[in-house]
């Protein structure tokens, strides 16, 4: 059971694609003129995708996006193409820990980007190793910066920092941008209240169960429109659809103005997660707004195995209540307790009778019971991880 | 290089003694000829402290101070035009900390002679922070940047006084701004700039940082109330306007607290007083428990009842409300739609539209029909790069419509041909 990646231009199918032979199904990227316009999961027969066959159901796929794209290239249109705006120049950020595999294939992808005057920047985190730097030292374009204290926002307030540019793109190390993907990200920077743009993420490989569990219920993406987020379209307390900290950039100058990344959350501390979904709340309750831009396309390795994706869904409920609790705690905001509720009644819940009543296309079980454990943990785990950055500072 | 000629920048002023003096040293630092550029200062019910700092100051230009008593913005700007010598005025707030290029952009935006330029002023307010300047700068950053995007159709209300300029005989043939009005009278300048055909153009190196240091929520509400005041003026003015007007609009958007209102400040007044200061603490409350939904919604009511206040303040009671509106607020006088057809090109389109200039257009593929441009008033005549805008906007489905059966046609006429590519196919 495993599932080929493949990525087409709709303008240039080819009439069927071969692929290894143990690949039972094909999950396909459909672009138009570059640009991501849908996925589609199709089957594969003798190590082959038939895509003609198959022609009447992509386009169905594809139909509520494309004929908006089709009709901007033909009024060669673009909204975000205003009078007198240049491309700002970028960072580009990968904090990493004790991955040098993954990221050597990351360096490699960042490396093909085209040339827009951007500065790579590699934060390891706490190493154990020396892998990683040496790994750095064979780019000569890649700045390495060590930062020593563990937390994967503590990196990234490290990156903010060093960033010598006014955009700071952030890439997971376990991803692999699409060569389009900064300047996708750039471009949305024209307007003076975008202070963030999220991406679209799709899966690198579909190799093992537990990756295809992933991208089945809990994928990266967000679908394939561009969407302007505000406090006037979104409540800011539900940041889950904007998108993730694998895949976005943000204005450097923005944590002046809201503050730098909760180094109690996220990856690294007893959070797990969470950091990048609670700073989208504060960029939003200051009135800035953030993009999601389907073209801003990058590839992330899901975890492989069904104990790490077990881990990682504990990780999500654990960070989610934690930012919560950090809402609650310094904010003020009332309105997590909604939120935590509406999560709880409308998704997990149901999704939980689902499961135990062994429904079809119900998520495993033991997945969301994970997650509803790291639900219960979070706030507890919240506290404890406050706890330690104090003792660390005052070790300090 | 540009045509470089004498410019004459006009600032009313009153009372910001430390934002004037802030401007005045960011003009002396402009890259453009010391010896063509002239600034008048309209002090306008000031106190000394004006009068000293202008005094103090050795600036590289021709500086000159007028004082006047309190008689507010319009003719403020009206005095200081009088005694300009440039061929080009800008006009500029007293709270703008301009960048060094400003004086040089704005003359080199005037590429044609009959034109206006309005600079963009990114908004930063230094000492306020809170919830009502999140949502102003909002406004006021999403309002240039449409301003920005291609294709934009400039409307009266894109005059902002702030940060433009004109040719001094473009002013003066207008009879410079409306000087019976106190507020809006930006607005009514940008009505007869528009109908005399003046061109409105935004440029954004004639930036300007706009230090806010003055507006608060509460000050927004007198605000409100000069708004509502002011407009009751303004349509006398523009009766062909007055539908546009929030108070004579018939949309219904907002209609039920719209009647509300009405009830509130024409009928009951003693009620609607208790009502607003009622409301502003449910306001208060719902910001300090970060209940941010509400408080939008609320606080526009609030807002919407001092406007309405401003109404009752020139139309005391609902019968001469009525008889204004009934007076002032015409029938729409049809206008005769251009056809364009979109067959033959967008190219083709834009100069046909280009040339025409329309107020309205009915859109066509074909024999298809796509949509109608509908006319707005106050708005510029049509330009060709108008309909690529509202082709994505508003009909981008109309014309994938039309653009999949045009291409549908041309493939069943080739009949042994399959269809090549999947375009228009879905």
């Amino acid at each position: 059971m495993a599932t080929a990646v493949l990525d087409l231009e709709l303008e240039n199918l080819p009439p069927n694609v071969s692929v290894s032979g143990h690949y039972t199904k094909a999950f396909v990227l459909l672009r138009y003129k570059g640009r991501p316009e849908g996925k589609i999961i199709l089957d594969v027969r003798n190590g082959i995708v038939e895509i003609t066959e198959n022609l009447s159901k992509i386009l169905n796929t594809v139909s509520h996006t494309l004929w908006q794209s089709q009709v901007h290239a033909y009024l060669n249109w673009d909204e975000k193409a205003v009078a007198g705006y240049t491309l700002p120049g970028a960072t580009i950020a990968v904090c990493t820990r004790d991955r040098p595999d993954d990221l050597e294939r990351c360096l490699e992808a960042l490396m093909r980007l085209p040339d827009l005057g951007q500065e790579f920047l590699i934060i390891d985190n706490c190493p154990s190793t020396d892998a990683t730097q040496k790994l750095v030292a064979a780019y000569p374009r890649v700045r390495y910066v060590r930062e020593d204290r563990p937390g994967l926002n503590v990196a990234r307030n490290r990156a903010m920092r060093e960033a010598s540019n006014e955009i700071v793109a952030f890439t997971d190390d376990d991803a692999t941008p699409d060569a389009g993907w900064l300047k996708a990200i750039l471009l949305n920077f024209s307007y003076p209240l975008v202070q963030c743009v999220t991406g679209l993420t799709m899966p690198l490989e579909l190799e093992t169960e537990a990756q295809e569990t992933f991208e089945k219920f809990t994928p990266f993406g967000r679908g394939f429109r561009r969407i302007l987020h505000s406090e006037n379209t979104l409540n800011p307390l539900a940041t889950g659809r904007i998108g993730a900290g694998a895949n976005m950039a943000l204005r450097k100058s923005i944590c002046h103005e809201v503050g730098f990344f909760d180094e109690a959350l996220d990856a690294g501390t007893p959070t797990h997660s969470g950091g990048d979904h609670e700073i989208f709340t504060r960029i939003l309750v200051a009135g800035y707004t953030i993009i999601y831009e389907p073209a801003a396309l990058s590839w992330h390795r899901h975890r492989r195995s069904m104990q790490e994706l077990e881990s990682t869904l504990y990780g999500y409920g654990v960070g989610v209540y934690a930012l919560l609790t950090r809402h609650l705690l310094i904010n003020k905001e009332w309105g997590v307790f909604k939120i935590a509720f509406n999560w709880f009644w409308y998704s997990q819940l149901k999704s939980l009778v689902k499961a135990l009543l062994k429904r079809p296309g119900a998520i495993p079980a033991p997945l969301i019971l994970a997650e509803l454990k790291g639900c219960l943990a979070g706030p507890g785990l919240y506290f404890k991880s406050r706890k330690k950055l104090k003792a660390r500072a005052a070790h300090v | 290089m540009y045509n470089e000629q004498e410019v004459s920048i006009i600032i009313p002023t009153h009372n910001r003694p430390e934002s004037l003096g802030r401007l005045l040293n960011g003009l002396a630092v402009q890259d453009y000829p010391m010896h063509l550029l002239e600034v008048i200062v309209v002090a306008d019910g000031c106190n000394n402290q004006t009068k000293d700092i202008v005094a103090a100051l050795d600036v590289p230009y021709k500086l000159q101070l007028i004082e006047l008593t309190n008689q507010g913005p319009s003719v403020a700007r009206n005095r200081g035009v009088a005694v300009a010598q440039g061929t080009l005025l800008i006009f500029l707030d007293d709270d703008l900390e301009p960048c060094p290029g400003l004086v040089q952009a704005h003359v080199l935006a005037h590429t044609i002679p009959n034109r206006v330029v309005i600079g963009y002023l990114p908004y930063k307010s230094t000492k306020l922070t809170g919830k009502y300047i999140t949502r102003l700068r909002s406004w006021w950053e999403s309002k240039f940047y449409t301003m920005r995007q291609p294709g934009y159709r400039f409307m009266y209300t894109d005059l902002l006084s702030g940060n433009f300029s004109l040719p001094a005989t473009v002013f003066k043939q207008l009879n410079g701004f409306e000087e019976t009005l106190r507020c809006r009278e930006d607005y009514e300048f940008g009505v007869r700039l528009i109908k005399a055909g003046v061109d409105f153009y935004f440029s954004t190196d004639a930036w300007a940082v706009h230090r806010d240091e003055a507006t608060d929520f509460s000050r927004s509400l007198t605000r409100k109330r000069q708004e509502g005041n002011a407009d009751v003026q303004f349509g006398r003015l523009h009766p062909d306007l007055v539908r546009n007007l929030y108070f004579a609009s018939y949309s219904k958007r907002h209609a039920r607290v719209r009647r509300l209102l009405f009830t509130l400040v024409f009928r009951v007044p003693a009620i609607g007083n208790l009502f607003a200061f009622i409301l502003a603490a449910w306001v208060d409350l719902l910001l300090k428990i970060n209940s941010r939904k509400r408080w939008h919604k609320y606080s526009r009511i609030l807002q919407y009842y001092w406007y309405m206040k401003g109404v009752s303040d020139q139309l005391p009671n609902l019968v001469q409300l009525r008889n204004y509106i009934r007076e002032y607020r015409k029938p729409l006088i049809p206008v005769p739609a251009v056809d364009i057809n979109l067959d033959q090109g967008m190219q083709n389109a834009e100069a046909q539209v280009d040339q025409l200039r329309p107020a309205t257009v009915n859109l066509r593929y074909g024999d298809q029909f796509i949509g109608i441009i509908a006319p707005q008033h106050g708005a510029e005549p049509l330009r060709g790069m108008h309909l690529r805008a509202e082709l994505a906007h508003r009909y981008s489905w109309q014309l994938s419509q039309a653009l999949a059966l045009d291409k549908l046609t041309a493939d069943s006429s080739k009949l042994n041909s399959q269809p090549q590519n999947i375009l228009y196919a879905n």
